[in-house]
């Protein structure tokens, strides 16, 4: 009855964010910015959850983790959709520096300030009895959602010009690149940190390599048979349906009967289906497209009844902290990247990088389906707080600069510079 | 053919993956959501494309989901755990709805008032034969079958043998119609009245419950009056929470035709928590949804049907397949001699009842000779009635009874549909140019 009820709700959620009324409200700029990281439906999430109101009990809630098995499944096939060869070919300079940028400032910035709070700060944390392979594995997932940002520029746009929309390309396809890096990274290093039956540290490499090796060989195999299958299903509706939902079930559900992560499957599985000739292959594309603000939104919300927000005070100060940093960072090397394609290093957009990646969501459920700890979800509460601590910023800035509301369809960036590659590399605006 | 060894070799590559995945997790003693989410997946790709095996061979698709389901299931190559399967019963109640949903909608009110005799003399008639004869049978030879049986069960039994034995399954019934096409006489005549037999058999069973209950096992039990009334207040409720379900996806159908995909599944879900928590018939709830939504508003109703086709195969691949993975091949080892004796009577008496139910209600022909055959599928009805009979008896012969039940009603499950699927075609109604609104193969 209550996994009912909780599907009841997740749909009924669903129906009201795809309404045309959401979509009306989603042209003015605040909103925007609220709606694209999926914050209103993770709050939603809380709200209903058993942190909330408990309208949905804990037990209810962890009986849907095999829907956000599926999810995360599909959001990391939309995350490699965006990975076709010819992307990489076109890719400007800029955007490779500054992602390169990127990734090692999180490096070395969000993971130096986790390791130093996580292991030298506070000796006894209120997440519970952390292993050191679960240290390991947290401040890995915090590095790694401190890569990009998010993809929504519109509400940060204060003109259309040549050199603002040239930026907004550039941090559209730089955030791109930084969540497939960031799922990449994330699936290499959860498989790389495990513990032994006694809770002990230990890294096999060769069970690691045979991993890979599987999870390449099968990603390969379920992307010739999706291929074959989709030729056989035709143009019958239903059937290419059920091979649609079977193909994203199948990858989710056995690379993580595997150990491996499904949005790390499920971003391989895209990468090798964009690159595969055949408008089938296309036509699953589009599929996976058209139900993506659904799959965000149920995302969201799921998201929001799985965290944890007794996080406690080690877990509001890895929220600040990180927060604070990723402030004074992001606007940096953005800035940088506008004054190295023409800009002047003082645009609005400059702001947009200290916006978390939706992926960190996603990622963080990753880790609350792979671990039976109850400190990953109060892990998930943290990077879910960090997200709305870094909305502040650009919000703020958005609101004080407020501009006329947005054209409704396709995006002016777009528009402009009829960037294919750059589209091709960017999530969606609403996913990331 | 060619088609058939392509899928076939997609086929074992599936499973191949499957199985290397589960080596490698029981390997590293991974113990995640994973397994449901692959189960469904599994149970969807796979089945699929065994039905498409099957077809080739002339078979009904719906046939090859149950052995499929069977063949992956924990009986045989235990793909499919069976701790999954309690995951995968959301599934089925959606697909119970959709299924109930679509028999309403090819309910035709000018059709059923035209052959109101027929339906109802070959509804009651067959009930009645297979009711008196299967538990008749029972009695006397249960006691001989089953050597741990006290005297004082076996006419308990046999009233629940009876019923059990009268059921049959609406959802195999839609799921053939809509794959063959068929849209003749016999279609009609069969979905009316295995939609108007689910119903009576569901009040019997009630009734026959009580009857047997015993006072102990605390199931069925309560004074008669109180039934009775529960019958109704229950039956009465469904049909009008069923009317407005049906009125209201009618009357806003046209403000929310962009988002009808996940409306339809809403309904679905929403008339499956409706029917559990006030105590209504959920199977009941959405076949009336489907008849006034059908009858009074055709034209509006039919974008919510078209989308009910295009989501039905993968619920159809799902919840068939996991009718076949919870048929454990091991029951019918114990029991099979008994169990085929079962299937043999119940089919004999439904050809003799339907026969002559059917020439009493003035149908002839070809229809009127094989309609008999649209009863002999069971499925979920009679795997549900079965688990609420065991209640009653907590002993070895309880089991044994137990085991006797769930082997005649796989095999019911895997023979109905190809016979069904026979009668049709040997009717001269397959591809008769259907209209149904949905089915598990438009390709």
């Amino acid at each position: 009855m209550e996994g009912f009820l909780a599907l009841v709700l997740v749909l009924s959620v669903s129906l009201l964010a795809t309404s045309n009324t959401a979509a009306r409200l989603r042209r003015s700029r605040p909103i925007a910015l609220l709606l694209s990281g999926g914050w209103m439906w993770l709050l939603m999430g809380v709200a209903i959850g058993p942190a909330g109101l408990g309208a949905v009990d804990q037990t209810t809630t962890l009986g849907m983790t095999p829907l956000m098995a599926f999810v995360l499944g599909w959001v990391g096939l939309m995350i490699g959709l965006g990975a076709h060869r010819s992307v990489f070919g076109a890719l400007p300079r800029a955007v490779v520096r500054l992602t390169v940028l990127d990734i090692c400032m999180s490096v070395i910035v969000a993971g130096g300030l986790s390791w130093l709070i996580l292991f030298f700060i506070d000796g006894r944390f209120q997440f519970g009895d952390l292993t050191l392979a679960d240290r390991l594995l947290v401040v890995g997932l915090l590095v790694v959602c401190a890569i990009g940002w998010s993809m929504e520029t519109r509400s940060l746009r204060s003109s259309l010009d040549e050199a603002g929309a040239s930026l907004s390309l550039t941090v559209r396809g730089s955030g791109g690149l930084g969540a497939l890096v960031a799922v990449g990274l994330w699936g290499a290093w959860d498989l790389l940190v495990s513990a032994d039956a006694s809770g002990n540290l230990a890294i096999d490499p060769v069970h690691v390599m045979q991993v890979f090796v599987a999870v390449t060989l099968g990603v390969l195999l379920l992307g010739l048979v999706t291929r074959s299958a989709l030729r056989l299903a035709g143009d019958a509706s239903p059937e290419l349906l059920t091979v649609f939902l079977g193909v994203v079930a199948l990858l989710a559900g056995v690379s993580m009967r595997m150990g491996v992560p499904a949005i790390l499957a499920g971003m391989l599985a895209g990468v090798l289906l964009t690159n595969l000739a055949g408008k089938e292959v296309r036509l699953f594309e589009r599929f996976l497209l058209q139900a993506e603000h659904v799959v965000a939104v149920v995302l969201s919300l799921v998201a929001g009844m799985l965290l944890d927000v007794q996080i406690g005070v080690v877990g509001v100060m890895l929220a600040v902290i990180l927060s604070v940093a990723r402030l004074l960072w992001k606007p940096l090397i953005v800035a940088g990247a506008s004054r190295s394609t023409g800009g002047t290093g003082k645009e609005l957009l400059r702001f947009v990088g200290v916006r978390q990646s939706p992926v960190a969501v996603a990622l963080g459920v990753s880790l609350v389906l792979d671990s039976s700890g109850v400190w990953a979800h109060k892990v998930l509460g943290v990077i879910v707080l960090t997200g709305l601590l870094s909305e502040s910023v650009p919000l703020w800035k958005t609101l004080e600069k407020r501009a006329a509301p947005m054209a409704t369809t396709t995006t002016p960036d777009l528009e402009i510079s009829g960037g294919a590659p750059e589209q091709a590399v960017s999530d969606s605006e609403e996913v990331g | 053919m060619r088609r058939g060894y392509l899928t076939g070799l997609l086929l074992a590559l599936v499973l191949g993956v499957v199985y290397v995945a589960s080596l490698i997790g029981a390997r590293a003693s991974v113990i995640n959501s994973g397994s449901t989410t692959a189960s469904v997946g599994l149970l969807l790709l796979g089945g699929w494309m065994f039905g498409r095996i099957v077809s080739v061979f002339g078979l009904p698709k719906i046939s090859g989901y149950l052995v499929f389901g069977v063949f992956v299931g924990p009986g045989v190559l235990g793909l499919i755990q069976k701790a999954d399967l309690p995951q995968l019963q959301l599934i089925n109640d959606l697909a119970i709805s959709m299924i109930a949903l679509v028999a309403g909608g090819e309910i035709k009110l000018a059709m059923v008032r035209r052959s109101w005799k027929a339906i109802v003399s070959v509804t009651l008639l067959q009930t009645v034969a297979v009711f008196v004869g299967v538990g008749l049978a029972a009695w006397l030879l249960l006691p001989v079958v089953i050597e741990t049986m006290p005297a004082e069960m076996s006419w308990r039994v046999a009233l629940l043998f009876g019923v059990i034995s009268a059921a049959s399954s609406p959802a195999a019934v839609v799921a053939v119609l809509a794959e063959l096409r068929a849209h003749g006489r016999m279609a009609q005549l069969a979905l009316s009245s295995a939609v108007c037999k689910d119903l009576v058999v569901v009040s019997m069973f009630t009734i026959v419950l009580a009857l047997v209950a015993i006072p102990e096992s605390g199931a069925g039990s309560g004074s008669h009056e109180g039934l009775v009334s529960l019958l109704v207040g229950e039956l009465g409720m469904s049909v009008v929470v069923g009317v407005v379900v049906g009125l209201g996806l009618s009357r806003f159908v046209r403000k929310l035709e962009d988002q009808l995909p996940i409306i339809v599944v809403l309904a679905c879900v929403g008339i499956g928590v409706l029917g559990r928590a006030a105590g209504l018939e959920p199977l009941l709830v959405a076949l009336v949804a489907g008849l006034v939504m059908e009858n009074m508003y055709p034209e509006r109703s039919d974008p919510i049907f078209e989308t009910l086709e295009e989501l039905s195969l993968p619920v159809y691949c799902v919840f068939f397949a996991v009718a076949g993975a919870k048929i454990d091949l091991g029951d019918l080892g114990s029991v099979w001699m008994a169990a085929v004796g079962l299937v043999v009577l119940r089919a004999g008496l439904l050809w003799a009842s339907v026969g002559v139910g059917a020439r009493i209600g003035g149908e002839s022909g070809a229809s009127a000779r094989w309609l008999w055959t649209a009863f002999v599928p069971q499925a979920g009805v009679s795997l549900a009635l079965v688990s609420i009979a065991t209640q009653v008896f907590d002993t070895a012969a309880g089991a044994e009874v137990f085991t006797l039940f769930l082997a005649s009603i796989a095999m019911h499950e895997l023979l109905g549909p190809i016979l069904f699927s026979t009668g049709l075609t040997r009717a001269g109604e397959r591809d008769s140019g259907m209209r149904l609104k949905t089915g598990p193969d438009r390709g």
